[in-house]
């Protein structure tokens, strides 16, 4: 079972019964880890080799939250490429479930700053539902993204992911 | 097509003005074009003949007009999601806020009925529906992330423990 897979089950899991605040709380961010870990797994698969040992693993690890949340809002609406998408990569409109893998990503790593730093729940959102919608967030995600991870579309999503900041680096430094 | 045509209530911003104005009067002047009575919505001073030209909706604003008609056509609603009396509209709350990193962000919340019980089954057609509704918002032009989510009926909120 790979870590993503396993992380999704251990969100589930800590929803049954009667479960306290800890465990709504770290259910969301189980789900949260869950799909970060689906996704940043397949980032390294795709731009690094599984040899020598260890690279593949020090790729994930480069890969930073912020800036996955920030690239996968770009991909935002369906039938439309997005905006910062440097021209000469050719990408047909992106589809409806590519756009709901980058919306449950971004929904997710709020619900986890939530769940994991807001102690006070100062927006009084801690609860079973909430916990519940977020787990269900991850597993639709999970759903959607086996769909098209073979697409061309996620290939573009996945590069964003680690190289988004940097693909309009070349523009930038001639204005 | 969603309908954008300027309606007395509306809450926008006005070039120039700093500030919230909700429209009181709505007409068409000599020229053709939409002109607009308008009160702060807090403080400021009242307007009055502004052209169209002049106000702009609000991402909050664009949402809180969009969402009645992209509700119409996102039928059948998920069943523990409250209605309004006559059952024609959902009980939602819109606002407009930053997110963590600073990103700002527009929160529709849909209130559950007090019976609704918790459950995976229908977190997943609650997850289901807002995906339609993201999927209709692809025509509201609006930079800010737009989100939705729901929670149990106002005032009756309480943590698990």
């Amino acid at each position: 079972m790979s870590l993503a897979d396993g992380l999704m089950e251990h969100a589930r899991a800590l929803l049954v019964g009667s479960p306290n605040e800890a465990h709504l709380r770290r259910a969301v961010s189980a789900a949260y880890y869950a799909l970060f870990h689906l996704l940043s797994s397949a980032v390294a698969e795709q731009v690094s080799p599984d040899l020598p040992v260890g690279l593949r693993g020090r790729t994930q690890c480069a890969l930073d939250h912020g800036t996955m949340a920030n690239a996968a809002s770009q991909f935002k609406r369906p039938g439309e490429r997005p905006q910062s998408l440097p021209k000469d990569i050719v990408l047909e409109p992106i589809s409806q479930r590519l756009v709901n893998v980058a919306a449950s990503f971004v929904d997710l790593q709020e619900a986890r700053y939530l769940a994991d730093y807001d102690a006070l729940d100062s927006t009084s959102r801690v609860s079973l539902q909430w916990a519940q919608e977020n787990v269900s967030k991850a597993e639709s995600a999970f759903r959607d993204w086996n769909v098209v991870k073979r697409s061309e579309e996620a290939k573009v999503f996945l590069a964003a992911l680690m190289f988004a900041q940097r693909w309009n680096r070349k523009a930038d430094s001639k204005s | 097509m969603l309908d954008f045509t300027p309606q007395v209530g509306d809450q926008v911003e006005v070039f120039g003005y700093r500030g919230t104005f909700v429209i009181r009067e709505c007409r068409v002047g000599a020229d053709g074009h939409y002109r607009f009575r308008l009160d702060p919505l807090l403080d400021g001073p009242m307007l009055d003949d502004i052209r169209y030209p002049m106000i702009t909706y609000s991402d909050e604003e664009k949402v809180r007009k969009a969402l009645p008609q992209i509700l119409a056509d996102c039928r059948p609603w998920p069943e523990d999601i409250q209605t309004k009396a006559s059952a024609s509209s959902l009980v939602y709350d819109i606002r407009s806020d930053e997110m963590h990193d600073g990103t700002p962000r527009v929160m529709v919340t849909f209130f559950l009925k007090p019976d609704a019980l918790p459950s995976l089954e229908m977190a997943h057609v609650r997850n289901e529906f807002y995906t339609r509704l993201r999927e209709q918002f692809r025509f509201v032009s609006i930079e800010s992330w737009l989100q939705f989510s729901s929670r149990e009926e106002r005032g009756a909120l309480s943590v698990a423990s």
